[in-house]
């Protein structure tokens, strides 16, 4: 600025160079190292950024031998891994593991006639009994028995006076 | 510095014409970080007068300029987008902050402005000076302050900073001499001798 500048004319004092220099020394002031990198780093971990492309704005200059070994290490795991799930001088071993199954019949009920197997016909047979089956005569010991019929021998039951 | 028209010809290529995907932009993306990262830091301390604000004001910058990587070719001054974008983030963040003072604390200024005087304790009174002539220009009015704080950042030229602040250049042609006129009285009146 010219030092006869009519901004400073008035004042009777040239404040010019005062000015100036404070000015200036405002504009020297410098970041500290290394700004470029972090603005990259956090460009880099920006979500609006898809994944793919946060490799390209990171300058991996730094970090080429880092991203080389990790590159080698993923691979070789990779291969690895491969070779094992396809090694065909494997033998199986038999394991024992649960499989699930029909439940099985139960004796009087695959014995009887009419109980199917298929697991979509519907057979009375098989659910219209549950628990243990007492037929009316075993559970009413008093009902007379038909005429012309004798009651079975049973240990505890004594015969009915006829 | 006179030219005003865009710099970053060959640095963006022209718009797209076909109806394919975007072009990826971080390749410009990082070119511009390469070329106005110290130049927005510098905007960004000119107001806030802090060192780690100003370099959080600069990535949040980028980080804007990420989000509408897709206007980039439509550009014509990068840096003075660029400078616009920055100015305009640190008045926001500055209306928000109403609580701190920017003159708040002329010693640490003092101690973060650089001196080129070769002998130390020339340059810390040197710097003691100056801390204290940019505390007087914070007490500007805010047009004035703007316009004088842009002129001596990087040497702007009367059309940029207009542009920077959206005036006529007349306008900062006036402002910047009222600035000065209004400093300089303020010296005075400190008792400051030149």
């Amino acid at each position: 600025m010219n030092p006869s500048d009519p901004a400073l004319r008035h004042t009777g004092v040239d404040y010019t160079q005062e000015i100036d220099g404070a000015l200036a020394a405002l504009a020297a002031v410098r970041p500290r190292d290394g700004l470029e990198q972090r603005i990259l780093t956090r460009i880099a971990s920006a979500p609006e950024l898809p994944w793919y492309r946060r490799f390209a704005v990171a300058s991996m200059g730094h970090h080429r031998w880092a991203m080389a070994a990790a590159s080698a290490v993923i691979v070789a795991g990779g291969v690895t891994m491969t070779s094992y799930r396809h090694h065909t001088v494997a033998v199986s071993t038999p394991v024992a593991v649960h499989i699930p199954h029909a439940a099985p019949q139960a004796a009087a009920a695959a014995a009887s006639v009419g109980v199917s197997d298929h697991p979509l016909e519907i057979n009375k047979a098989k659910t219209r009994h549950r628990g243990v089956h007492k037929s009316y005569r075993a559970i009413h010991g008093r009902v007379p028995l038909p005429r012309g019929t004798t009651a079975p021998m049973r240990p505890n039951t004594t015969p009915l006076p006829q | 510095m006179g030219s005003y028209e865009g710099n970053l010809t060959g640095l963006l290529p022209m718009p797209e014409t076909t109806a394919t995907a975007a072009p990826d932009r971080t390749a410009e993306l990082t070119a511009l970080v390469h070329e106005y990262s110290g130049t927005l830091y510098r905007v960004a301390f000119s107001i806030s007068r802090n060192t780690a604000e100003a370099e959080d004001m600069v990535q949040e910058t980028f980080l804007r300029v990420l989000r509408h990587r897709d206007r980039l070719p439509e550009i014509r001054d990068a840096r003075v987008w660029l400078i616009r974008i920055t100015w305009n983030l640190v008045l926001d963040r500055k209306r928000r902050q109403k609580t701190r003072p920017e003159n708040e604390d002329i010693s640490e200024l003092a101690r973060v402005l650089p001196a080129k005087d070769l002998r130390a304790d020339h340059a810390v009174i040197a710097a003691q000076r100056h801390a204290r002539v940019l505390a007087l220009m914070d007490e500007l009015p805010a047009k004035e302050r703007q316009a004088l704080l842009l002129s001596a950042l990087e040497e702007l030229s009367n059309a940029e900073i207009a542009s920077v602040l959206g005036i006529t250049e007349s306008s900062v042609r006036s402002r910047l001499f009222r600035a000065r006129r209004d400093l300089a009285e303020k010296l005075r009146k400190e008792g400051l001798k030149s």
